[in-house]
């Protein structure tokens, strides 16, 4: 007893000259490039067969290589592949490959790892990747450096092979059941410019430079992804020097970085692949759950007029976004369709119109009634993840019972609202896409052969589908834009989606540290692009 | 005594299995298919799906599922997390060390502050320094926890930056010493500590000076002083033993729920804690990481509560018959 009297002391005392030994600041050194960059959302795998955020993205871009990259015009580039050819039939694909480049474990890369990898993920269907792989009949190692692919038929999106290229010697071990499964690749082995060295989920993940790599060794020595819980923290350790990037600020933090206007954050809010739209049940089919109103197009129509999309924009998303209208966003300047004068843009008074000419007639509590005697009411479902999404659906509730449509907002998670889509069991929902850089996918969402799959609008429409089959197999690029030009006018004119806003990426960054930073596309964003031009070419200001 | 420890073994494992049952089909009838969680990707072919329910244990009925469960949790098995696609064991236990080490030393640092505190308190009580005292712990008592922590953060980090803004560390940095490093880890734990035992000290200065007053007015404690013990000893000796009863109880339940309850802590400070995987899990559906950490608050209160009944039997002569 009589010694314990001394330990609160004891502890007290030890806890000051800690501090004051933390406050003096010394004994810490930082000797080499460190580039760190804060994010919200944990990382939740290094292993790409079961990724899913952006976040995991990042790292795995930087990890492995891709066979092509694309420049900053959305042109196809050489990556690991530097050069291909396809015959005059557009099914067999020559890939000439990079010589001389080496995984991160020291071993040569070859044909044979591509060979691997496409049959990897296509015989064991694994992750999202397999997509990309479905339609290749035959691969066929001609060297060490050279392998010619075969499909079953032209693929325009060819050779835009979204696949990271592994390493046949480590991956060949793994039972595919572990690869999607509890394998954890803790330290991948890429051939990317950076590699992980320590991953720990809820805090960060470090990757030091490859030395080896076979573009040339990046200017930075590290990458490290920082996990925050607190956003106004993330923002905060910006400004105080620790953070070099944010990638993706919430706009009310965004506003507050602008308007401080310190001379070393650039704020840059740049065009993205993502999009937000308020998505209509058109599922015509007895076992859909929705109401059987908004099968009506006129009423859809109605709606897309009463919605002010700018008012939208201005005020749930603090002024970040832009009015959108078709499902290829604007960042995709080449195969983006601007619908022109056809564009439903706010005009409650023509919604009145076309509701009236349709048979749905207001009550006498101003409420329309629709032509089957049942109210025009209908649920409006809104993810609890988004704040953003909460606010523009009680603006839309607003809007609608202007012109006489009652809206009743339901707020649930997710993973709830995705199965509510699955089930077909809802009238409206407000979500978003995020695009990939060909638009077949995006638009592949919207054919009739996605429903119950990747579909969750229900839409079906067979001259869309005939066009998505006809775009998929046309070589030609400019005959191909206007056959997805066609397809986007079709779902714009039937108006499953209202689109509401193209989304932009809001990135705030440091100056005064690196310099070399990369807009990839042009509008677009340094970082979060598919490409890592900004990690490869940043470079210390000495 | 081996009786008592018999009986209350037998309690502690009663209540754990409740738990573990309970926890196991509140989850269960949540509105909801894991499998969508579990596969983002609705391209799934039918083979593939029933590949990952088979896997993941989901294609049997729900009570062979339980006892699947039970099974292996004797094992100490807990099955895989959805969205790590790791054991949850592992998962939890990368987290264990951050929590303990916050809880740890807040609990530690309040518990020496609040016990010696309210004693003080009690022993002067009515004077200017028990009221001041006594105000002053029912404002830390009743002030919410983030608020707390967005105040701490944003005088000591912010305004002064005489405290790092978050985290466990800042990786990348290299110390020159084993010194400098050790500081540097204490600057990181240092402000969630201190806010943390704030908010817990409130309530240890409340409970440890009210119940020593209660003892003080007892007639046995007038007895001691006509016989003439001395102050020290009449609280050391014959007032504290009785008066620590309520705070050892208030202790063991603080212990178990503050292993889940630093959730506002630590997202404040961004803190990699249980409080965290906790939250993450929830948000992403991850059902089989939330029983298991479930598993762990139930275990981690029903032992420190099991403890507690062993304490009082040293404390509390009353017990021991």
């Amino acid at each position: 007893m009589k010694r314990l009297k001394w330990l609160p002391l004891l502890l007290v005392v030890l806890m000051f000259c800690s501090i004051a030994l933390t406050g003096c600041g010394g004994g810490t050194q930082e000797s080499q490039y460190v580039f760190r960059s804060g994010y919200m959302r944990e990382i939740e795998s290094l292993n790409p067969m079961v990724i899913w955020s952006v976040q995991a993205y990042e790292v795995m871009y930087l990890t492995y290589n891709f066979l092509i990259s694309w420049d900053e015009d959305l042109n196809v580039i050489p990556e690991l592949a530097r050069e291909w050819e396809v015959d005059e039939s557009g099914k067999l694909w020559t890939f000439y490959l990079q010589e001389g480049v080496t995984w991160h474990d020291g071993e040569p890369f070859t044909a044979e790892d591509v060979k691997f990898t496409f049959e990897y993920i296509r015989d064991n269907e694994l992750g999202y990747f397999y997509d990309y792989v479905a339609a290749m009949e035959e691969i066929e190692v001609i060297d060490e450096y050279t392998l010619t692919v075969k499909t079953d038929e032209p693929i325009a999106w060819m050779p835009q092979i979204l696949v990271p290229i592994l390493p046949a010697h480590i991956w060949s071990e793994i039972d595919p059941e572990d690869a999607e499964g509890e394998f954890a690749n803790d330290n991948p082995i890429g051939t990317g410019p950076f590699k992980v060295v320590d991953h720990r989920k809820g805090e960060y993940t470090r990757l030091v430079v490859n030395e080896d790599y076979y573009k040339g060794r990046p200017g930075l020595d590290e990458v490290i992804f920082m996990i925050y819980a607190n956003t106004d923290l993330m923002v905060e350790a910006l400004k105080q020097g620790e953070l070099d990037i944010i990638s993706d600020v919430p706009g009310a933090q965004f506003k507050a970085l602008q308007d401080v206007a310190d001379p070393n954050i650039l704020t840059l809010e740049a065009d993205s692949p993502s999009f937000t739209e308020l998505a209509f049940n058109v599922w015509d089919d007895p076992v859909s759950l929705g109401n059987p109103h908004l099968l009506d197009k006129n009423v859809r129509m109605a709606i897309e007029y009463a919605i002010d999309r700018q008012e939208l924009i201005d005020v749930a998303l603090m002024g970040y976004g832009e009015v959108a209208s078709t499902l290829v966003p604007k960042l995709f300047e080449y195969w983006h369709l601007d619908p022109g004068p056809g564009f439903r843009s706010f005009d409650p008074v023509q919604a009145e119109v076309i509701l009236e000419e349709a048979g749905y007639q207001r009550d006498d509590q101003g409420l329309r009634v629709g032509p089957d005697g049942e109210p025009m009411s209908y649920m409006l479902l809104i993810r609890s993840e988004s704040p953003d999404n909460q606010k523009m659906a009680s603006m839309i509730k607003d809007m609608l019972a202007s012109v006489g449509i009652g809206i009743e907002i339901s707020v649930i998670d997710e993973g709830t609202l995705t199965d509510r889509i699955f089930e077909g069991d809802f009238d409206l929902f407000i979500w978003g896409w995020y695009v990939d850089i060909d638009p077949t996918s995006i638009l592949k969402v919207a054919t009739t052969d996605e429903i119950l799959s990747w579909s969750d609008c229900f839409y079906s429409n067979p001259e869309y589908d005939v066009l998505h089959q006809l775009q998929q197999r046309t070589m030609d690029r400019e005959e191909r834009r206007e056959l997805i030009y066609e397809m986007q006018r079709i779902f714009y004119n039937d108006a499953a989606y209202i689109m509401l806003s193209y989304d932009p990426e809001l990135q705030a960054y440091r100056t005064d540290r690196y310099t070399g930073w990369v807009r990839n596309p042009r509008t677009g964003p340094v970082m979060y692009t598919n490409v890592i031009d900004s990690y490869e070419q940043l470079r210390p200001i000495e | 005594m081996r009786g008592y420890l018999f009986q209350k073994i037998m309690q502690a494992g009663l209540t754990i299995l409740i738990v573990v049952a309970l926890n196991f089909f509140l989850f269960r009838i949540m509105p909801g298919d894991p499998i969508r969680v579990l596969i983002r990707n609705p391209k799934i072919s039918a083979d593939a799906l029933e590949r990952v329910r088979e896997q993941f244990g989901l294609n049997e009925g729900r009570l062979v599922q339980f006892w699947i469960y039970l099974r292996d949790l004797f094992s100490g098995e807990l099955g895989s997390s959805f969205n790590y696609r790791q054991p949850v064991i592992d998962v939890i236990m990368e987290r264990v060390p951050a929590t303990i080490m916050l809880v740890g030393t807040a609990t530690v640092l309040s518990i020496i502050f609040g016990v010696l505190l309210g004693v003080i308190l009690a022993w002067k009580r009515g004077t200017r320094l028990d009221i001041v005292g006594l105000s002053i712990s029912l404002i830390l008592y009743s002030m919410p926890t983030f608020w707390v922590a967005i105040i701490m953060v944003m005088i000591f980090a912010v305004y002064w930056q005489i405290f790092p803004l978050g985290g466990m560390g800042m990786p990348g940095v290299f110390y020159t010493s084993l010194w400098a490093e050790l500081a540097s880890k204490v600057g990181y734990l240092f402000l969630p500590t201190v806010t943390f035992a704030l908010i817990l000290v409130g309530e240890y200065v409340l409970i440890m000076r009210s119940s020593l007053l209660e003892v003080m007015r007892e007639d046995y404690m007038l007895t001691a002083r006509a016989k003439g013990v001395s102050n020290r000893d009449l609280l050391r000796k014959h007032a504290l033993p009785n008066a620590m009863l309520p705070v050892v109880t208030l202790i063991a339940i603080n212990l178990g729920f503050i292993v889940g309850g630093a959730i506002q802590i630590e997202t404040v400070f961004s803190w990699p804690g249980l409080g965290r995987l906790m939250y993450t899990a929830l948000t992403n559906r991850d059902y089989p990481v939330l029983q298991g950490l479930f598993l762990f608050v139930t275990i981690a209160v029903i032992v420190a509560n099991f403890c507690a009944d062993i304490l009082y039997r040293y404390l509390d002569p009353r017990v021991k018959s």
